[in-house]
C-alpha cells in the first residue's frame, strides 16, 4: 500500500465517526418522521402498513393550519424587519469604532448567545408580565394599566429580536467591513458629499449582509419554540408550538411530522432562494 | 475598517471645516443607539439575577429587600439541584464527545482536497439548518422506537447533535493555516498516523479544540427544545426544569436558578474570550 493509498484510508477513518453520528442521530430520525407523515397511524397498532397520504390532507384542507402557517411567517418578518432596523447601525458602529467602545458593544451583543433560551425568556416573561416594570409604564404612554402584553405578538416579537439580533449584526458587520477602501476615496474624491457616500455607495454594497443576516434570522424565528411559547402563554400560535402540541400532548404523530416537513421544507425554500440571489448578485 | 472611518469622516482639503459638528453628531447618535440597544441586551440576564435576591415569596421586579434566602432554597430543592448536576454532567461529556468527533472530522476534510468535499462539509452543518423542534420530534420518533427516551443516551445524542457542527467549524477555522506536508514529514519519519496527528497537528488546532469544547458544553448545558423531547422523569436538565415552572408559578426560587445558570455561562464565556480572544472566536461565525 503506497502513501496516498495509506492517506485517503486514514481520512476514511477520520470521517467515519461523525458518518456514523449523523446517520444514528439525523438521518435515520428524519427519515423515520418522513415515513411516519404518510403512514396510518392506529392507537393500538402504532403505524400500518401501506401508504397514506391522509395526514397531508387533514393539515392542509383545515384552515386553522394556514392560519398557523400565515402567523408563523409573518412574526418572523416583522423579527427580520426590526433586526435590520435596530441592528444595522450597530453594525456600523463596530465598524466604525475601535477600542473600548467596540469591545463593550460586542460583547453586549454576544455574551448573551451563551445564556440559555429559557433565562432570557423568563426575564422578558418578568420584565413584560402582569406587575413588571414595563406594565406599569403603560400608562404613561397613554395605555390602560390592565392591556397584557404576555401573550401577545408584540411580546414574541421582542424575544425573538432579542435572541437571534447577534445573527443579524455580524453579517452586516461583515460586509461593511469587507468594502474596498479605494470605491470609498474615489467617491470622495469625485466629490459626493459624506451622505450621498453612504446611499449610493456603502449601503448598495452592505446588501448582501443584509440579506444573509434577514435569512438567518427568519429561519431562526420560524423555528423557535421556547420563546413564542413561554412570551405567546399558549395564544399565539405558531408552527412550532402546533408541532410540539401533536407530538407531546395529542400523540398524533401523523399530522405532527407533516408540520415538521412542511416547516423544513420552507425554512430551507427561504434560505435557498436568498443564497442564489446573492450568488447571481456577486458573480 | 480605519478607511472606512476615515473615508466617511475626513473632508477633503478646502472642505474641511464645513461638516465637522454633524459628522460629531452622527458619531456620538450612532454610540448613543448601540449603548440603548445594549441595554435591552443585557436587560432579561440582570432582571432575572436582580429578582433572585428578593426577599418576598413570589417574584418582584425590581426586587424588594435583598436576600440570599432564594439561592439557598434553590442549593436545597431536590429537584433543582439534581437537574443542575445532570445537565453539567451531560454538558462536560457533550464537550469531551463532540470535540473528539468534530476533530477528527475537520482532520479528514482539512488533510487534502478531494471530490465531493463540499457536499461533505454542507452534510456535516446541515442539522444546524433544521429547526431545533424538528429535530425533537424526529428524535421522540425515533427513541420511542428504541426505547431511548428518557435515557442518558438519548439526551446526550440530541445535544450533540447541535454542537458537533460548531466543534467541526471551530477546528476547522484553527486548522484553515496548517500544512498538512508538516504531518505528512512526520509520516515519512517513521512516526504512526496517531502519533503524527496527536503530536503535529493537534497543537497546532489548539485554540480552536478548546473554542470548539467550550461552545459544545454550552450549547449542551443551555439546550431546551430537543430535550422536552427526549427528557422523561428520569433524565431531566435543568433548562427543562426551569421550562416547566416558568409556565406555571412564580417563584423567586426559579430565578435563582436561572442566575445559577448564568453564572457558569459566564465562566465559560470568560474562559473562551480569556484565552482566544472575542474577536477570534466569533471571527469564525463572521466570515462564513
Amino acid at each position: 500500500m503506497n502513501n496516498s493509498t495509506r492517506e485517503r484510508l486514514f481520512r476514511l477513518i477520520l470521517l467515519l465517526p461523525i458518518a456514523i453520528f449523523l446517520v444514528f442521530a439525523f438521518i435515520v430520525p428524519m427519515g423515520m418522521m418522513l415515513s411516519n407523515s404518510a403512514r396510518h397511524f392506529d392507537p393500538l397498532l402504532g403505524a400500518t402498513e401501506g401508504w397514506s397520504a391522509e395526514y397531508y390532507q387533514a393539515v392542509f384542507s383545515d384552515p386553522f393550519y394556514w392560519s398557523v402557517i400565515a402567523k408563523t411567517g409573518y412574526l418572523s418578518l416583522a423579527a427580520v424587519l426590526v433586526c435590520i432596523l435596530i441592528g444595522y447601525p450597530v453594525a456600523v458602529c463596530l465598524v466604525l469604532f475601535q477600542g473600548r467602545h467596540r469591545t463593550i458593544i460586542y460583547t453586549g451583543l454576544l455574551a448573551p448567545l451563551f445564556v440559555s433560551a429559557i433565562v432570557r425568556t423568563y426575564g422578558w416573561l418578568i420584565l413584560l408580565g402582569q406587575g413588571g416594570p414595563i406594565q406599569s409604564a403603560l400608562p404613561w404612554l397613554g395605555l390602560s394599566p390592565m392591556t397584557r402584553i404576555i401573550g401577545t405578538e408584540t411580546a414574541v416579537v421582542i424575544g425573538l429580536v432579542h435572541l437571534f439580533l447577534a445573527m443579524m449584526v455580524l453579517p452586516i458587520a461583515a460586509s461593511l467591513r469587507n468594502l474596498d477602501p479605494a470605491v470609498l476615496n474615489a467617491a470622495r474624491i469625485h466629490g459626493a458629499s459624506p451622505v450621498r457616500v453612504y446611499t449610493r455607495v456603502i449601503f448598495p454594497l452592505s446588501l448582501p449582509g443584509v440579506l444573509s443576516g434577514a435569512v438567518a434570522v427568519f429561519a431562526l424565528s420560524a423555528g423557535a419554540f421556547v420563546t413564542p411559547a413561554i412570551l405567546g402563554a399558549s395564544k399565539v400560535r405558531v408552527m412550532s408550538y402546533s408541532i410540539w402540541e401533536q407530538f407531546s400532548v395529542l400523540h398524533n404523530f401523523g399530522q405532527g411530522s407533516v408540520l415538521s416537513i412542511f416547516l423544513v421544507v420552507s425554512v430551507a425554500a427561504v434560505v435557498f432562494l436568498a443564497s442564489s440571489t446573492l450568488r447571481s448578485k456577486n458573480a | 475598517m480605519p478607511e472606512i472611518s476615515h473615508a466617511m469622516t475626513a473632508s477633503p482639503a478646502g472642505r474641511r471645516n464645513r461638516r465637522p459638528a454633524g459628522m460629531l453628531a452622527v458619531r456620538a447618535g450612532l454610540i448613543g443607539f448601540s449603548y440603548l440597544v445594549l441595554v435591552f441586551m443585557v436587560a432579561p440576564m440582570l432582571t432575572v439575577i436582580a429578582s433572585s435576591f428578593t426577599s418576598t415569596n413570589f417574584i418582584r421586579f425590581p426586587p424588594v429587600g435583598f436576600s440570599f434566602k432564594w439561592f439557598v432554597a434553590a442549593i436545597q430543592d431536590e429537584t433543582l439541584s439534581y437537574t443542575l448536576l445532570v445537565s453539567l454532567g451531560l454538558a462536560t461529556a457533550c464537550a469531551v464527545l463532540s470535540i473528539i468527533v468534530g476533530f477528527l472530522a475537520a482532520c479528514g476534510l482539512s488533510m487534502s482536497q478531494f471530490r465531493g468535499r463540499e457536499v461533505l462539509t454542507t452534510f456535516f452543518m446541515s442539522p444546524l439548518m433544521v429547526p431545533v423542534i424538528v429535530l425533537g420530534a424526529a428524535m421522540l420518533q425515533f427513541f420511542a422506537s428504541l426505547g431511548m427516551l428518557d435515557t442518558v443516551g438519548g439526551v446526550l445524542l440530541g445535544h450533540m447533535l447541535v454542537a458537533v457542527p460548531y466543534a467541526i467549524r471551530l477546528v476547522g477555522v484553527s486548522l484553515d493555516g496548517f500544512d498538512w506536508d508538516l504531518y505528512r514529514a512526520a509520516r515519512n519519519l517513521g512516526a504512526s498516523e496517531i502519533v503524527a496527528v496527536t503530536r503535529v497537528v493537534l497543537p497546532s488546532a489548539y485554540s480552536g479544540i478548546v473554542a470548539g469544547a467550550t461552545f459544545a458544553f454550552i450549547m449542551s448545558f443551555d439546550e431546551v427544545t430537543i430535550s422536552l423531547f427526549t427528557t422523561g422523569t428520569k433524565v431531566q436538565t435543568l433548562p427543562v426544569t426551569i421550562y416547566r415552572s416558568v409556565e406555571y408559578s412564580y417563584e423567586p426560587v426559579i430565578a435563582a436558578a436561572s442566575s445559577i445558570t448564568v453564572g457558569i455561562a459566564a465562566l465559560a464565556l470568560i474562559a473562551i474570550f480569556g484565552s482566544l480572544g472575542i474577536e477570534r472566536v466569533f471571527g469564525a461565525e463572521e466570515t462564513r
